[in-house]
């Protein structure tokens, strides 16, 4: 797998979700949950272990910053004023932090499971 | 220099030289030793990881370096139980079986090293019993696979962990308190139940204002339909029976929220206006309509249609108690929907319900309010009725038991219920002025904190995704003096089974709510900046100092209520509020007296009435007393001077702000009110920004 996917799949996965959700009908409903865990999924099992480090940690800002913009740009009525606009970030926290969790817990997973995968690999070949 | 053994190790020599010697040494085949000079072991430290970060790979030579520097080639290999060194004499560099994991794999290894041939290699060599390869020490002489990591890249990495964390844990601690703010109340559909060309269906507006529908019901149960405690009632409630109440919308605030920011308009519909009151669909599933109830009180609406429904719900079978009154109020909130805007043909977009208790636990949970009264109230509990209210005029603090007396009280006020109505509009913008005066409308948690008490007693829609906190951030709207609050103008008094209720003008009322509702408030006024603001902080609001004098106003003729309208008048017009009020005889010329001190408030109190009354002093008046007996002679025209008519329009607020008393034009059935010289009458408007958010009322 080419060696930008990680990085894009965390950098444009939820801004593609976004803009899935919002032409299914709802920019933060289902359409943007799931393509931004398959992007999650992706970048972790795409991801060599150094980039793990940093993509896992990175996905929490980039969706809720994709989410907060979505929000404002997107929601009709809009927000009017400088106090509606604070109400719809925590509109828009409320809205991306599941979706933030299951992306962490599915990124995990995967690198859990792809180093455990590795070491038998290792194991194995150590073991001829 | 390497060319002579060396006991502790296997040949001192740069990388460099390490891998010059390994290709002689295949080269020259002499040894037999696949593994020699494996990794060229000073070479291992250039490589990295395999695919390392771009400032992993900067730090990768710094870390590699030292090792060729040192030269020491696979220092790491010392004391491991490699076979001995070869005899003295033995080229250093030639034949030694090379530790595995030299220099090439993936912690140590430099890139395109081909693992396997490696570990061949190494393998060909002798391997000292008990040792695997995993137990081979790094170069460092640490564990075997592992290198330092550089500071930086410790860094880096601890930064993003932190940053994604922080960011974790807020979004989530958001989350939590949003949620939980919004899964403790009751919500409900109802303004999405009206079916086009339905009674009372009216499309949605276009444009971002908010019109939302506040509802206070007088019901003396909880939400599961359980009757509330007697002693909470009775006691500390003040309201009667439990058995008393029904289902009835005792309070409805239609109000406009401009979406720029424009000062909101909300209109109180008198609870016993006599309206239309269409059936049409519901959205619970086995009450899939209710029937039209014809004409009837507008306050009624909620509870004919929620026994209706019950009765329903009964036939289909639903006998759990709680479902039974969460569903059965459903169909009351929507047949009250309906009700409202078949009357004012305007959507309601929103709204939020609150009961008797919840209004209750909502004061006391705030804490002590302020209100302002035009007159002394005294409402004693006789036969039943009444609230045993007694307060003086002027700016009185009061606890939530006494703050449920002020927004119920209807007796003994100049005009019954349109006063009861203002004190309604009056002490929601005293609410308002204290819940921002305490930040409560900036601060997630003091609003979770509040709403938790008051979770079980509060319903609010969830159209368009409509939770708490857009409510909360439309409420916060009603403060700051950003407000106004008319009662929806009457237009007489009519029978409906048997009892009083009050006429209106369907046309006129959607006249009234066309010109406010569909026009695009007047913006509000632009931020003031730093160097444009006023040099003087605009007072927050305070109890006043308590007046120097005590004023008793007592009617002196037969015109019902004199005393609280003449007290409201002197308010208005000297700032002085009246202590209490009473009744004086039947006399023909305004008497006022004073005692020590009182002269010059007495003497403003005269001027103002213009009867031409001189003040006279009286020994038998305590210091700063002052008993004004209004007579006959006292045209009651004066107490309408200077009052803009009513009925939709805005009243002006005197000195002191507030309800202006404009509706003086007789008590007929406990309406009361002005004429407004078109037919029309509500009393004077409350405005929110009197009295530093605490308007005055009767």
């Amino acid at each position: 797998m080419p060696g930008w996917l990680p990085a894009a799949a965390v950098g444009l996965g939820p801004v593609l979700a976004a803009i899935v959700g919002k032409i299914l009908g709802n920019y933060y409903g289902p359409g943007f949950a799931v393509v931004c865990v398959i992007a999650a999924g992706l970048a972790a099992a795409a991801a060599a272990s150094n980039w793990l480090w940093y993509l896992i940690p990175a996905l929490p800002p980039v969706i809720w910053l994709v989410g907060a913009v979505a929000e404002l740009e997107w929601r009709n009525p809009p927000y009017q004023g400088t106090k509606a606009e604070a109400v719809g970030l925590v509109h828009a926290t409320t809205h991306t932090f599941p979706v933030i969790a299951v992306c962490a817990v599915v990124m995990g997973s995967v690198a859990v499971w792809g180093t455990v995968q590795e070491r038998k690999k290792k194991g194995a070949r150590r073991g001829r | 220099m390497a060319d002579e053994w060396r006991p502790d190790g296997y040949g001192e020599g740069d990388a460099r030289q390490g891998r010059r010697r390994r290709d002689e040494g295949y080269g020259q085949g002499d040894y037999g030793q696949a593994g020699y000079g494996q990794g060229d072991y000073g070479q291992a430290g250039y490589g990295q990881q395999a695919d390392p970060m771009p400032w992993e790979r900067a730090a990768g030579p710094e870390r590699g370096r030292p090792r060729e520097d040192q030269g020491r080639g696979y220092d790491g290999g010392r004391g491991r139980g490699y076979p001995p060194p070869p005899a003295p004499g033995y080229p250093a560099e030639r034949g030694y079986p090379a530790p595995e994991n030299q220099g090439y794999q993936g912690d140590q290894g430099y890139q395109g090293y081909d693992e396997d041939d490696d570990f061949h290699a190494a393998e060909d060599g002798p391997r000292p019993p008990g040792r695997s390869r995993r137990d081979a020490g790094g170069p460092d002489g640490g564990r075997p696979g592992k290198k330092a990591l550089a500071p930086a890249l410790i860094a880096g990495r601890a930064l993003a962990g932190v940053v994604g964390a922080a960011v974790f844990i807020t979004t989530g601690s958001i989350w939590y308190v949003n949620s939980s703010l919004n899964d403790s109340l009751h919500t409900s559909d109802a303004t999405n139940a009206a079916k086009p060309g339905e009674g009372g269906y009216v499309p949605k507006h276009l444009g971002n204002d908010i019109n939302l529908l506040l509802v206070g019901l007088d019901s003396r149960k909880d939400m599961n339909g359980n009757d509330l405690p007697t002693s909470l009632v009775e006691d500390e409630l003040h309201a009667g029976s439990s058995a008393i109440g029904g289902y009835n919308t005792n309070v409805l605030i239609f109000m406009h929220i401009p979406a720029n920011g424009g000062k909101v308009t909300a209109y109180s519909i008198p609870r016993d206006s006599d309206v239309d009151r269409p059936g049409g669909s519901s959205t619970i599933s086995q009450v899939p309509t209710f029937p039209s109830d014809g004409k009837g009180k507008i306050k009624e609406a909620y509870g004919d249609a929620k026994a209706y429904a019950e009765s329903k719900l009964r036939a289909a079978g639903i006998t759990n108690k709680p479902d039974l009154e969460a569903k059965s109020r459903e169909v009351g909130r929507e047949a009250t929907i309906a009700a409202v805007q078949e009357l004012t043909k305007q959507h309601v977009d929103h709204f939020a319900e609150v009961n008797l208790v919840g209004f209750y636990d909502i004061v006391k949970a705030i804490g002590n309010i302020q209100v302002c009264l035009k007159a002394p109230a005294n409402d004693p509990i006789e036969d039943g009725a009444g609230t045993g209210i007694n307060l003086p005029a002027g700016v009185s603090t009061i606890n939530a038991a006494t703050a449920l007396q002020f927004v119920r009280q209807r007796f003994h006020l100049p005009n019954g219920d349109l006063d009861r109505t203002h004190r309604q509009q009056a002490f929601l913008s005293s609410v308002m002025a204290k819940l921002r005066s305490e930040g409560l409308f900036g601060d997630l948690g003091k609003m979770n904190s509040l709403l938790q008490v008051v979770s079980n007693d509060i319903v609010i829609d969830k159209n368009d995704n409509w939770n708490v906190l857009d409510f909360a951030a439309s409420a916060s709207n009603l403060t700051g003096g950003n407000a106004q609050f008319i009662t929806l103008p009457t237009t007489g008094t009519t029978k409906v089974k048997g009892e009083d209720a009050l006429t209106v003008d369907p046309d006129a009322i959607k006249q009234v709510f066309a010109s406010t509702f569909t026009k695009d408030a007047t913006p509000a006024p632009p931020p003031t900046t730093a160097s444009s603001a006023p040099t003087t902080a605009p007072a927050a609001p305070s109890t006043p100092a308590p007046p120097k004098d005590t004023i008793t106003v007592d009617n002196g003729t037969t015109s019902t209520g004199l005393a609280l309208k003449l007290s409201s008048f002197i308010m208005d017009k000297t700032g002085v509020p009246v202590t209490k009020t009473g009744n004086g005889g039947n006399i023909r010329h305004t008497v006022i007296r004073y005692g020590a001190g009182g002269q010059d408030e007495a003497q403003k109190i005269a001027d103002a009435m213009g009867t031409g009354t001189v003040p006279v002093a009286s020994s038998s008046l305590k210091a700063n007393n002052i008993v004004v007996t209004v007579g006959s002679d006292f045209k009651q025209s004066k107490l309408t001077e200077g009052s803009t008519p009513t009925g939709g329009s805005t009243a002006s607020g005197g000195s002191t702000g507030g309800a202006t008393g404009g509706s003086t034009g007789g008590s007929t059935g406990g309406s009361g009110g002005g004429d407004t010289g078109n037919g029309l009458n509500s009393g004077g408007a409350v405005d929110a920004s009197s009295q530093n958010g605490i308007p005055c009322v009767y």
